[in-house]
């Protein structure tokens, strides 16, 4: 019963339940896009959330190995039917594919991606999915039915109960489709390199998100053998429960003393305790 | 609808009663579609590992010594009762060396260390597992665990029976304990348990009103409300499964007079009220 970020750092970054809702997610290419998404998937399929993986530009056993290098076995859901790939890669490749939502050809390419997620969909709720990238969708595609068929995907992700990651890489389309791509979803999150100093920084923060409170700030954030880790970017600890404090900390004197709690509810505890055992209780 | 409370079950006494309407009540609950977690806080009695007949990988035990996570500790029961909401139980140790360690380890700093990671993992019942309510099942008395459960709780619930020495032992724990704890936000009651009147003899039986007058007597000698009374019931107090009365047998007046208390309880936190089956 091991609880998990819905995507890596939500619980940091954001303060409430997520609401099933279309992410975009903007970042230049190798800041660690696909990786998120990919944590994103797993840690739906071990709380037992089904998951489709849209791939453009890699294949399902790529996909399956690249997961594994970072410990996101997905083999056994894979078999279950819990994790479902549309395979919008393998035809490139000029080879078949394994998965059985696959693309066959250039051909009607968007057409072909929507009747193939949407059989990937039959008998599943609150699906996970993750659409890798739109950028390649573009490169096959006009603009426009890129934008129109996105718009039908978010807004069956919502009514559904889903939720969804699409990921596009920053620089490489106009500010005009951007702007529009913008307003399809229901937040935005974006990633960057931070090349300034000795060592490469990157960092993540969600620019806007419909529903619930969240942090703005620029987030830094490591890739690493265990996937992302989200960092934090200050140490302060509540007095009571000795958990950090993620957001505004709440401050009382307390025998001349300042000291920072997480929630009201313990600052209060924190008085009880302090009546029933003085000074003792530091 | 208002956020999860926690809520402790205490005593001046061992014996009355106080597992017993802990455990149905969580299980109610759970069964009428809410989700509860119900901590074995007696550590140093504990009683559920056996009556459930569960060996859990971990304890509470294990939780605030700082070797296990509150998402070890925690055994899902609802399906196996069938229930429609969610039960989680977490249990302290029953073996003796695990009693005896928590009895003796007096050291302040492990202390307060441990008593800081019981109140982490109950806020992370709260925020993670969208609970409705947490009990905290505590030894009776004034004893160390005791008191931080009773301190780490929003609402006291203190089991009673209507005696001579539960009334004047309940009133000196009120003085010297509850009172510090309902100054910053504790809301405390009484549950009258075993009262006397369920005979099934005519002359021993309860009059009209008997109980009512009672539970007024109480709230006057002790100043605290009482949110409710129980008869003395022998098929439910030597039952095999008096811990689950409430479920199995929901037409018996024990469940009725539970149902009773868990609707007051619920409409103190303004949740729904249940209506007799």
């Amino acid at each position: 019963m091991k609880v998990v970020d819905v995507f890596p750092g939500s619980r940091r970054l954001v303060k409430g339940v997520i609401p099933s809702s279309s992410l975009l997610l903007i970042g230049p290419s190798g800041v660690g896009k696909t990786i998120f998404c990919k944590q994103f998937l797993y840690n739906g399929l071990i709380t037992g959330e089904p998951c489709i993986y849209v791939t453009t530009n890699e294949s399902p056993e790529e996909i399956q190995k690249s997961m594994k290098t970072f410990g996101f076995d997905v083999e056994p859901y894979k078999n279950k039917k819990l994790l479902r790939v549309v395979d919008g890669c393998s035809w490139k490749l000029g080879r078949g594919s394994s998965s059985e939502y696959s693309i066959e050809s250039q051909q009607n390419y968007l057409t072909a991606i929507s009747i193939k997620i949407k059989q990937a969909r039959q008998n599943l709720k609150n699906i996970r999915l993750i659409l890798d990238s739109i950028s390649e969708l573009t490169a096959l595609s006009n603009p426009e039915s890129v934008l129109n068929f996105l718009q039908i995907l978010t807004a069956r992700i919502r009514l559904e109960g889903g939720k969804a990651i699409c990921t596009v890489a920053s620089g490489a389309h106009d500010e005009h489709f951007m702007n529009l791509l913008r307003l399809i979803f229901d937040g935005i999150l974006e990633m960057k390199i931070d090349d300034s100093g000795k060592e490469i920084k990157r960092l993540l923060r969600i620019f806007s998100l419909k529903g619930v409170k969240h942090r703005t700030t620029w987030t830094p954030f490591e890739i690493t053998d265990k996937g992302i880790i989200v960092k934090r970017e200050t140490e302060l600890r509540c007095v009571l429960c000795s958990k950090l404090i993620d957001w505004e900390p709440i401050t009382q004197v307390i025998d001349g003393k300042k000291y920072p709690f997480d929630t009201v509810e313990c600052l209060n505890t924190y008085k009880k305790f302090k009546s029933i055992y003085g000074s003792n209780f530091e | 609808m208002s956020a999860g409370k926690a809520l402790a079950f205490h005593s001046y006494k061992g014996g009355t009663g106080k597992t017993t309407i802990a455990t149905n009540l969580a299980a109610f609950y759970a069964k009428i579609g809410m989700r509860v977690c119900l901590l074995d806080c007696d550590l140093y009695a504990p009683s559920l590992t056996t009556y459930f007949r569960k060996t859990p990988e971990s304890y509470i035990n294990n939780l605030l010594a700082g070797e296990a996570e509150i998402s070890d500790i925690l055994v899902d029961v609802s399906s196996e009762l069938g229930l429609n909401g969610k039960l989680l139980l977490g249990f302290s140790s029953p073996r003796k060396v695990d009693i005896h360690e928590i009895e003796i380890r007096h050291d302040m700093k492990w202390q307060l260390a441990a008593l800081r990671r019981f109140l982490a993992a109950k806020k992370e019942l709260f925020s993670e597992y969208k609970l409705d309510y947490v009990f905290f099942d505590t030894s009776p008395g004034i004893r160390y665990w005791s008191v931080n459960c009773i301190a780490a709780a929003d609402f006291l619930f203190l089991t009673m029976r209507a005696s001579d020495m539960d009334i004047e032992g309940t009133k000196k724990m009120i003085k010297e304990v509850y009172e510090s704890l309902t100054k910053f936000g504790s809301k405390c009651f009484v549950i009258l348990n075993k009262v006397p009147g369920a005979s099934p003899i005519k002359k021993f039986q309860e009059k009209a009103n008997e109980r009512v007058l009672l539970e007024k007597d109480i709230e006057k000698s002790i100043g605290i409300k009482v949110t409710g009374s129980i008869p003395c019931f022998c098929d439910v107090q030597f039952n095999k499964h008096e811990f689950l009365s409430a479920i199995n047998q929901p037409k018996h007046r024990f469940s009725k007079n539970l149902r009773d208390i868990a609707n007051k309880i619920n409409g103190m936190n303004q949740r729904f009220q249940v209506d007799e089956e």
